[in-house]
């Protein structure tokens, strides 16, 4: 999708070797627990030449114990600025004899995959290793010339993986006395030894022994968990441009520069565009306005070329072709801005379900992939790459972050708006007619907002009819026999959509002789939950809030009566949500099922993990409660 | 089945066949006004773009020293009505470009919008993509793409082969009004055609004497074939491939004129046969022992030591599925050396299965291998040697009046199991003289689950659970239990990776044991302790129980109201569900799920519960059978209903009552 990946990928290295049998020492027992890789060792080394050039050079040997790992693949990313060389790997099996030495040539040679829409020349050498016996050990290595901004912010020392060890390991950065080198440990303590020479210095890092650490679900970013140390320069060159990486706000000033004279707009779009702007009074008008008119007019396409991933491509070249990646969007829309005189600020972001947390001090490590926009005087937030989103909502993989904002006068951390569950909410408003062979026959009204609404609008703005009812028969939780209508609208100006439906849903009631046994919640049941876990070790961390309710009405079939109402109120209260069901008869009949679902985004301590458990699990067995019905 | 197959040979003697269809003047950046002007497609009023003109014009380039090659020029022009087709503004131009096998040139294009004004996409523009070592692309994008745009683009692809000429597809996801695929053969080469789905009109065939080296002229044939409004296809689940079902055509040479002479070329299975065998890929790669010498060897070890010939052939199949991976690749050509491949612990199908094949025969074994073209490929064509369809290899023996065919794919399937894939009803038997079409019987998928619980009058359910699986389900669940995270990762792409079935958490197995996990050959057995604290609902003197506990279905799979295409399912199968209650003292049986007996026309499938109950224990076994693999579209909402009634009868209830006790 929407890519600036400033981070380089660096998969981890290798050995130069001449094969010779591998007399390893053995792995010990503790290094084996939760590992399905043994990092046995790892050499890294930086020679920083200049601020704007430098070599990476990696030597490493894993040993890989068993297949839940991809461990047996090793990807090399690289482009054409930071070309490869000095590339090859060895296998050895479990005795430690040599089995085969590839060459740089046996590598496969990819291009990273994009879509149709993105142009870019990041590429990769791949190796896979497959029907060895377990366990066996690779190694391999090469050398990186790195330049620009990937030398700049320097790749993060990730030492380990989930699922891996380490036996050995060691980093060292040399670079001219005249360059600061800026540093910083993470979930580690990990101190340099320093050594210089008349014209350079050198620091040195080194490690042993650290046990693997397992992925938790529902766990805390890997930022905060695996140990890291973050490295970065000073002071660095992008194609002549200088720039710092002291501080958020001198990166802010070195993107800023990079921003500089891209925003200049065609003549003849700010004649056409001010006459309509001088009707408007207010500034979210204008800004709607503005935004509207980019969502009609422009769409998603990503160049990302040399520098092109970093610098966004100039206003006047988005107007010409209609389209740009996420930057040229953002800055677009930031230049239409200026012309009504409203000042808006790129922002830099990382787009993910989870994002990797912002340090705050020193050695800041962008790992951004994603440009947006914000408005501080209206603090409103703009998507740019998204032709159907309302003004002012940015979704659910950009919302509650940290941000950096690109000011005039540098880079300020401030935080994207959250999203709380009362903001992203479903609601149903159902008739369904039991009939007496136990169909249902459905009609429902249902608002969507926020986050709930990402999928109906998709829905309603991105297919055609015929692909709608074909696609949301498909996707939707409950089966339908017979769709009679479906209409969906989605609001151009908040985030709300909603959605008509009319539809036989089959035999809902099942039968057992006189007996109908009629669901609860025939609608939206929760049937997946977390699986259970011993020995939980993370906080528990459940990053998205929501609220569905439905509020039914059953009209039962003439003839039969109520058997049985396994309850008539119930509710679950706990830190990670509240679920009400409230069951009425209303004489005539009619039976309403209310029922409400408010999860909460919250972060919990790991001994907490087990009640999210029994809170889903007492929810999925209260969803899926039937009334019993028996024909008299 | 609305497969349609046509084979017809494009050869001078049907210069009878003129016909008069009318060609549209489509000329390169002349947009007819209605086309510009035009806001709706009238014959599919929800199509989001329309493909106003597809045009190909192949012709042979004789210029070139000792080389012949093929090339094709390409014009298409688009209509965008709706920003939903906005997407059709990208272009992507793949090719084969390993050692210049294929190359593009001469990318044009250009957008027009309703006024009538044009822009050109300039040089810089587009961008080539070394995809990896053996593809390439050509990516570009269309500037100021709006609703009503008609953009136009053209190339020219040079080929180095014209053993097949490039496929032509009339048809595509959106609707196309004009499709054109203009063929200019000269006449020391003939082709057959192979043509599938809805077939194009012959729009005009002459022959005419072209210039086509410096010195020399030679007689060139000229078939334009031509198809109009061709609707929109998409695809459904359960089907082989669209490929089956697009309107397509395919060109394999037929004879090659030779001193003034035309020698047909592959025009029969035997000669097709004859070639294959001695071709390098394929038929010398099992004909000299030596490029396998190492896996003969090392194979020896188990096979001499087997006393029957369905002993060896066993461990032959064992030997190759053990020791060599599957790279996933699917071809019938051996790239690699067999040895090469067994040193190296992995390789193609190709390799893989001729290497069974090499082993047999070198064992004394009769073996040949099968070539198939898979589901995902397309429908096996009879008609014609066409050696373009087959992607998929397999062994090919008989013994003792038994077939046997051998997949040594996955370590997983015990032998005469195929992958899944290559389930596509026929497979063509490389016999060096007399190669044949045989069937290819899906095997089975089966299982049986059985849960015997005491209840509780406070709805807890404990007791033992036994389970066993053969077939397609063995091999699913061995994967499961003994494969890598990758494969499981391969699976479950749409399953939310950190939650589980509530359905599925409700049960807590304990004391789990495994049995025949490795030994592949016996049913995989798994039996555990099981302990359900809340399978039932209670209320009053009711208790209410659903018996299934673990549904073989629980979504019926058919989502669709109806359907265009065919169903087709890989392979037959056949569950089993048993469960085995003890009812808690004092209750009584009020009412239990009532017999059923379902079954689709012509045993294609069934669906049986049956209830039972003595004393305090009750019995109910379900089972669920589809023997027919091939549903026609008009019998789509029978299968669909069969679906909705196994889902209806899982969920019927047990219903117990607390006895009245008797007055003294």
């Amino acid at each position: 999708m929407r890519k600036t990946t400033l981070l380089i990928l660096l998969s981890l290295g290798i050995l130069q070797l001449d094969a010779q049998i591998m007399l390893l020492p053995t792995i010990s027992d503790s290094l084996k627990k939760d590992a399905s890789v043994v990092i046995r060792e790892q050499i890294i080394s930086y020679e920083i030449e200049s601020p704007s050039e430098g070599v990476y050079k990696i030597r490493q040997s894993i040993t890989i114990l068993n297949p839940e790992t991809e461990g047996n693949i090793i990807r090399i990313p690289y482009t054409p600025d930071s070309p490869l060389s000095h590339l090859s790997a060895n296998i050895y099996d479990q005795l430690g004899l040599p089995i085969k030495n590839y060459k740089k040539d046996d590598f496969q040679d990819l291009a990273s995959i994009s879509s149709s829409t993105i142009y870019q020349d990041r590429r990769y050498k791949r190796l896979e290793v497959l029907g060895m016996t377990y366990p066996f050990t690779l190694e391999w290595e090469y050398e990186q010339k790195v330049k620009g901004l990937l030398l700049a912010y320097m790749s993060d020392w990730t030492i380990q993986d989930y699922d891996e060890s380490v036996q050995k390991a060691q980093l060292s950065v040399t670079l001219p006395k005249s360059m600061n080198l800026l540093y910083s440990s993470k979930n580690i303590q990990l101190e340099p030894t320093i050594t210089s020479t008349t014209d350079s210095k050198t620091y040195h890092w080194s490690l042993k022994n650290l046990p693997a650490i397992k992925e938790e679900p529902y766990g805390p970013d890997e930022y905060l968990i695996l140990p890291r140390l973050r490295l970065a320069l000073d002071t660095f060159a992008v194609e002549k441009i200088p720039g710092s990486m002291r501080s958020w706000k001198s990166f802010g000033v070195f993107l800023s520069k990079l921003y500089e004279g891209t925003e200049i707009l065609p003549e003849e779009l700010v004649a056409q565009l001010q006459p309509k702007l001088a009707e408007l009074s207010t500034r979210k008008e204008k800004i709607d306005f503005l935004y509207h008119y980019l969502q009609d007019n422009m769409r998603y396409v990503s160049v990302q070329l040399g520098i092109g991933g970093w610098k966004p491509f100039p206003a006047s070249y988005v107007y010409k072709n209609k389209y740009g990646d996420c930057k040229a969007l953002s800055n677009f829309m930031r230049s239409l801005l200026k012309i009504a005189g409203i000042n808006a600020y790129n922002v830099v972001i990382q787009n993910s379900p989870v994002p990797h947390p912002i340090d705050l001090d020193a050695a800041p490590s962008p790992s951004f992939n994603h440009m947006i926009l914000y408005v501080p005087e209206e603090k409103i937030w703009l998507e740019c790459t998204s032709n159907t989103d309302p003004p002012n909502y940015i979704g659910a993989n950009n919302a509650n972050r940290q941000v950096v904002l690109v000011t005039e006068n540098g880079g300020q951390i401030i935080k994207t708006p959250d999203y709380p569950k009362q903001f992203n909410q479903e609601t149903w408003q159902a008739d369904i007619a039991i009939q007496p062979d136990g169909m249902g026959i459905l009609n429902s009204k249902t608002d969507y907002q926020g986050s709930r609404q990402e999928f109906p609008r998709a829905l309603a703005e991105q297919l055609n009819a015929v692909d709608r009812r074909k696609y949301f028969l498909e996707k939707t939780d409950f089966s339908i026999s017979r769709l009679d209508s479906l209409d969906i609208t989605a609001s151009r100006e908040t985030p709300t959509a909603k959605m008509t439906l009319k539809a036989n849903l089959g035999r809902l009631g099942s039968r057992s002789g006189k007996r109908l046994f009629v669901p609860f919640n025939p609608l939206n049941p929760l049937t997946k939950i977390p699986a259970k876990m011993e020995n939980r070790r993370q906080p528990v961390i459940v990053r998205k809030g929501y609220i569905q309710e439905n509020r039914l009405v059953f009209q039962l079939p003439a003839g039969f009566s109520i058997e049985t109402l396994p309850f008539t109120e119930k509710k679950i209260e706990s830190e990670f949500g509240v679920y009400t069901v409230s069951v009425k008869e209303l004489g005539n009949q009619q039976i309403t099922v209310s029922r409400k679902l408010e999860v909460n985004a919250t972060e919990q301590p790991a001994a907490k993990y087990a009640d999210m458990v029994n809170f889903y699990r007492d929810v999925s067995k209260w969803d899926a409660v039937k009334m019993v019905l028996i024909s008299q | 089945m609305n497969l349609k197959l046509f084979i017809s040979s494009l050869v001078t003697s049907c210069l009878c066949c003129i016909l008069t269809a009318q060609t549209p003047e489509i000329k390169w950046g002349k947009i007819p006004e209605s086309d510009l002007k035009m806001k709706v497609y009238p014959k599919d009023t929800s199509a989001a773009a329309v493909v106003l003109a597809d045009l190909g014009e192949l012709y042979f380039d004789l210029s070139g020293a000792d080389e012949v090659r093929v090339m094709l020029d390409c014009h298409k022009r688009v209509k965008i009505l709706k920003r939903t087709g906005f997407d059709e503004g990208d272009i992507v131009i793949p090719f084969y470009s390993k050692d210049k096998f294929e190359n593009i040139t001469d990318v044009k294009a250009q957008i027009f919008q309703p006024d009538g004004s044009k822009r050109t996409v300039e040089r810089k523009d587009f961008f080539e993509e070394k995809v990896s070592d053996n593809y390439t692309r050509i990516k570009f994008t269309f500037p100021d793409v709006r609703e009503g745009s008609v953009i136009e683009f053209r190339y020219t692809k040079a080929i180095k082969n014209y053993f097949r000429l490039p496929t032509w597809y009339f048809q595509g996801n959106i609707p196309v009004v004009w499709s054109q695929y203009h063929l200019k053969i000269p006449e020391f080469v003939e082709y057959v055609q192979l043509q599938t789905g809805q077939p194009p009109q012959i729009v005009q065939t002459d022959a005419r004497i072209e210039t086509l080296e410096a010195n020399s002229s030679m007689r060139v044939m000229n078939y334009v074939l031509g198809a109009k409004d061709m609707p929109a296809m998409k695809r459904e689940s359960f089907i082989t491939t669209m490929d089956d079902y697009l309107s397509h055509i395919k060109f394999q040479l037929s004879a090659v004129k030779e001193r003034g002479i035309m020698k047909p070329e592959l025009s029969s299975w035997p000669k097709l046969a004859e070639r294959l065998t001695e071709h390098e890929s394929l038929g010398k790669r099992i004909k000299m022992r030596g490029t396998f010498e190492d896996a003969f060897d090392a194979a020896g070890i188990t096979v001499n030591a087997a006393k029957t010939p369905e002993e060896k052939m066993n461990a032959v199949y064992d030997f190759v599925r053990q020791n060599i991976e599957w790279n996933e690749v699917e071809t019938i050509w051996a790239s690699e050396e067999l040895d090469k491949c067994y040193k190296s612990k992995k390789g193609s199908v190709a390799e893989i299965n001729l290497l069974v094949v090499g082993l047999l025969k070198a064992f004394g074994l009769t073996a040949y291998p099968m070539l198939i073209s898979t589901r995902d490929n397309g429908q096996p064509i009879e008609l014609y040697p066409i050696v373009d369809q087959f992607n998929y290899v397999v062994a090919y023996l008989e013994l003792n009046g038994k077939t046997y065919l051998l997949d040594a794919t996955s370590k997983y399937r015990p032998l005469g199991l195929l992958n899944e894939n290559a389930l596509n009803s026929v497979g063509w038997v490389l016999h060096p003289t007399e190669p044949s079409w045989k069937p290819i019987p899906p095997s089975n998928s089966t299982s049986t689950r059985m849960f015997t619980v005491k209840l509780k009058e406070d709805g807890a359910m404990k007791g033992v659970y036994a389970a066993s699986y053969e077939g397609y389900a063995g091999e699913e669940v061995r994967k499961d239990l003994l494969g890598s995270s990758k494969d499981k990762a391969a699976e479950a792409t749409s399953k939310s990776d950190e939650n589980i079935s509530a359905t599925a958490a409700n049960i807590q197995y304990d004391s789990v044991k495994v049995t025949n996990a490795e030994d592949i050959y016996k049913p995989l057995r798994y039996n555990a302790i099981v302990n359900i604290p809340n399978g039932v609902t209670t209320n009053g003197d009711f208790i209410y129980i659903n018996p299934v506990l673990h549904p073989v279905f629980d979504k019926n799979p058919f989502t669709l109201v109806d359907r265009i295409y065919p169903v087709n399912i890989p392979f037959p199968m056949s569950h089993r569900y048993i469960l085995n209650l003890e009812t808690p003292p004092g209750y009584v049986v009020e009412d239990l799920p009532e017999p059923t007996n379902l079954v689709l026309p012509a045993n294609a499938g069934k669906f049986t519960l049956l209830a039972a109950k003595k004393d305090s224990r009750i019995q109910i076994t379900v089972t669920t059978q589809l023997n027919r693999l091939n549903f026609d579209p008009e019998d789509y909402s029978e299968i669909k209903k069969f679906f909705d009634l196994i889902i209806e009868k899982q969920q019927e209830q047990i219903v117990l009552k607390k006895a009245v006790l008797a007055d003294k």
